[in-house]
């Protein structure tokens, strides 16, 4: 019920959150004239490095042919997935001028934040599908689950800043713990690395990392075309819902304190 | 009930403080059992019913609690007690540029403005051109308001407010915006939305602006209402909670009606008791005399800051001299809130007879009254004294006017010695006793004559 209300305040100001997403995506880097390009820039040169770097120093057998698709879809993924989670559970620092004066539901500006960077993350694999058929691989039909899927795992991203923006608020220290812990995060996630580096056996523990399945489905279904199996899509769903049901509840019960406390 | 556009009944708002954050989460943890926080109760007890096309003030110092009031009824706080019920919709314009993107053009932060507030797409487009031409912006309208100057950016915050249609339009301190010309447009538009029935609740230190709008004035103190009812009585009472909050000490205001007895003692002047003066401390004074004391004091022996149009008050400065002068002359000056001079005479124009010598470390009393017919008002007034030989002194008529200044020496200049407050006397004219800053005496006859 109380997920339910949140997704319909979301929805009411939906226009809201649009405009104000858009405009953020625009105008980040301004008054660098190339706006947009910057964006783009930083994650290609990041690529550009681990693609070199890997292929150099391990041989083709452990990394795979496809290592730089493999990189770049983990990279831009989990770039963009936690880009939501940082930001978002920075939005009500970095909006509270708007937080503090307006009475519009809190919950708007992680989703803002959210959307920003889900709508980067589009503009990145639309380059890197076009790049992809560059270089051989033509789309193909199940690709329009890549959307889906990307925009689940940002949902995900969403509702964990969510819970994480009240708690940043009211206890200053989860800030801190947050910007230290995000780095490390992405070490325990086989992004730069291959997934071939842990023993099968400890493999399974993986699961237990909310975004894992996303971002290897994403890859599968990128990489070897394959659609998620019905076990992930159930493990998927269970880790969105969860965490939302989560944010929304932490969302209800916190916001009025949050709104006094900044 | 279907006129009534607001309602509040017993709002109350208590803040927790806490020391540390994580008491919050122990508090948590013991599901209630244990309060780690200290409760302030920001807001108490606040009732109050508004009209369609009402108008009500709400005034106090800072820190009364206006702020928290206007944000639970615009709905941003939650209140801890008490409930209200609007009628219709609400807009409010807390913070004017709180919502403006410096990197959109006026156009588009409005377009955006009104997205948020609810309003319908399409809405605002039919009252752009309205808009634009209130806000007077020129050609800045369609450049981004990062290149707007604050007023601009008040400007059109206040024409965006004014064209959104609403049943409740909650301002704070938004009728200081821009010059006159603007303001005066401003008033205008604030009638013509009252006169459709918008209800408004107003938070201002503007007393005229209340004083001409509001049916109603809440007036707050330390979270609860010190007043409720009249704008006159209401500002009557500010002013009177103004002056005994402030820090110079004048609580206690005791009774000089002794003076007299004592004025012979004293020398030839009228001199009140000791405990009327407040003390003026000396570090802010760096000239040959310094003021050790001063008072201010209404034509019936009673000391204070607040005074009736047209009373006659007392002004006693005691200076202590560190050196030898000449002929000293002093007086005080009175500034209105625009930093104009309104009135000052010094010794030598009131054409005292004045010793010719003063020794270091003699002090020097100075009683000067003056009848205050001025417009009602705020006003600060400066002390000043100043020394000139004697030969000079005595042979003044005989220098130039132009070279009088530079025969005098400053010995002590306090720029901000004082405030008092004027408040308003019923005149039979339109607008109290006069029009204007001041009073001049004069007569007036007036005859028919048969044609």
């Amino acid at each position: 019920m109380t997920l339910f209300a949140m997704v319909r305040q979301l929805f009411h100001h939906g226009r809201y959150i649009w405009f104000n997403a858009v405009n953020d995506l625009w105008y980040r880097y301004a008054g660098s004239g190339l706006g947009i390009f910057w964006n783009v820039l930083h994650p290609l040169l990041e690529i550009i490095i681990y693609t070199l770097l890997f292929s150099w120093m391990l041989s083709k057998e452990t990394v795979g042919v496809d290592y730089s698709v493999y990189l770049s879809a983990g990279l831009l993924t989990w770039k963009s997935f936690s880009e939501t989670i940082s930001r978002g559970g920075a939005a009500f620092f970095e909006h509270s001028q708007y937080v503090k004066q307006l009475a519009i539901p809190i919950e708007v500006f992680p989703a803002k934040v959210a959307l920003t960077s889900t709508l980067l993350l589009f503009v990145y694999y639309g380059l890197l599908l076009v790049m992809n058929w560059v270089l051989g691989r033509p789309p193909c039909g199940e690709y329009f689950l890549l959307p889906v899927l990307l925009a689940s795992l940002q949902c995900l991203g969403f509702a964990m800043s969510l819970s994480l923006a009240h708690l940043q608020v009211l206890f200053p220290d989860i800030k801190e713990l947050v910007s230290a812990m995000i780095p490390l995060w992405r070490w325990t996630l086989p992004i730069i690395y291959p997934e071939t580096v842990f023993p099968d056996s400890f493999r399974i523990w993986l699961h237990l990392n909310p975004p894992y399945v996303f971002i290897r489905s994403v890859r599968d279904l990128l990489i070897h075309r394959s659609l998620p199996g019905l076990t992930d899509s159930l493990i998927m769903t269970g880790w969105l819902l969860a965490f939302l049901w989560v944010g929304a509840f932490v969302n209800r019960r916190l916001q009025a304190e949050v709104r006094e406390s900044l | 009930m279907k006129d009534i556009a607001l309602r509040a009944s017993g709002l109350g708002k208590c803040f927790k403080i806490y020391s540390n954050p994580w008491h919050r989460a122990i508090e948590w943890g013991s599901l209630g059992k244990r309060s780690f926080h200290q409760p302030f109760w920001a807001l108490t007890e606040i009732s109050f019913v508004l009209k369609r096309g009402e108008f009500l003030g709400i005034i106090g110092l800072n820190g009364a609690g206006k702020s928290t009031l206007l944000k639970i009824l615009s709905g941003v706080l939650q209140q801890t007690t008490g409930s209200y019920q609007i009628n219709g919709k609400v807009l409010s314009m807390l913070d004017l540029w709180a919502d403006f993107n410096p990197y959109l053009s006026g156009r588009r932060n409005i377009i955006r403005g009104a997205d948020l507030f609810g309003f319908p797409e399409g809405y605002v487009h039919a009252r752009l051109e309205q808009i634009r031409e209130f806000a007077e912006l020129g050609a800045f309208f369609d450049r981004p308001v990062r290149l707007y100057s604050q007023g601009m950016v008040m400007r059109l915050a206040f024409s965006m407010f004014a064209f959104l249609e609403c049943d409740v339009l909650i301002l704070d301190e938004v009728l200081a915006v821009g010059d006159i010309f603007f303001r005066q447009k401003c008033h205008a538009r604030l009638e013509e939305l009252i006169g459709q029935g918008t209800a408004v609740v107003l938070v201002t230190h503007q007393i005229d602006a209340l004083q001409h709008y509001c049916n109603q004035i809440v007036l707050l103190h330390r979270g609860s209402v010190l007043y409720q009812g009249k704008p006159r009585e209401a500002i009557h009472q500010f002013y009177r909670l103004r002056i005994s909050e402030t820090p110079v000490p004048e609580r206690r205001l005791p009774q000089c009606q002794d003076w007299n007895d004592k004025a012979g003692q004293q020398g030839d002047i009228l001199w009140p008791a000791d405990d009327v003066f407040t003390s003026v401390p000396s570090d802010s004074q760096d000239g040959v005399a310094q003021v050790t004391r001063l008072a201010l004091c209404s034509s019936d022996n009673e000391p204070g800051t607040h005074f009736a149009q047209g009373e006659r008050v007392h002004f006693f400065v005691e200076f202590h001299v560190g050196q030898n002068i000449g002929v000293p002359i002093a007086r005080i000056t009175i500034y209105n809130i625009f930093n104009v001079m309104v009135h000052g005479k010094d010794t030598f124009q009131h054409e005292l007879a004045i010793p010719q010598q003063v020794y270091s470390g003699q002090w020097l009393r100075l009683h000067q009254s003056v009848t205050l017919n001025l417009e009602p008002g705020e006003y600060t007034f400066r002390v000043l004294l100043a020394a000139m030989s004697p030969d000079d002194y005595n042979r003044v008529e005989n220098i130039p006017d132009d070279d009088v200044p530079a025969k005098c020496e400053a010995l002590c200049n306090i720029r901000q010695a004082g405030f008092f407050v004027l408040t308003p006397r019923k005149g039979k004219g339109m607008k109290g006793l006069h029009w204007g800053i001041c009073d001049l005496p004069g007569d007036c006859q007036l005859q028919v004559v048969e044609g």
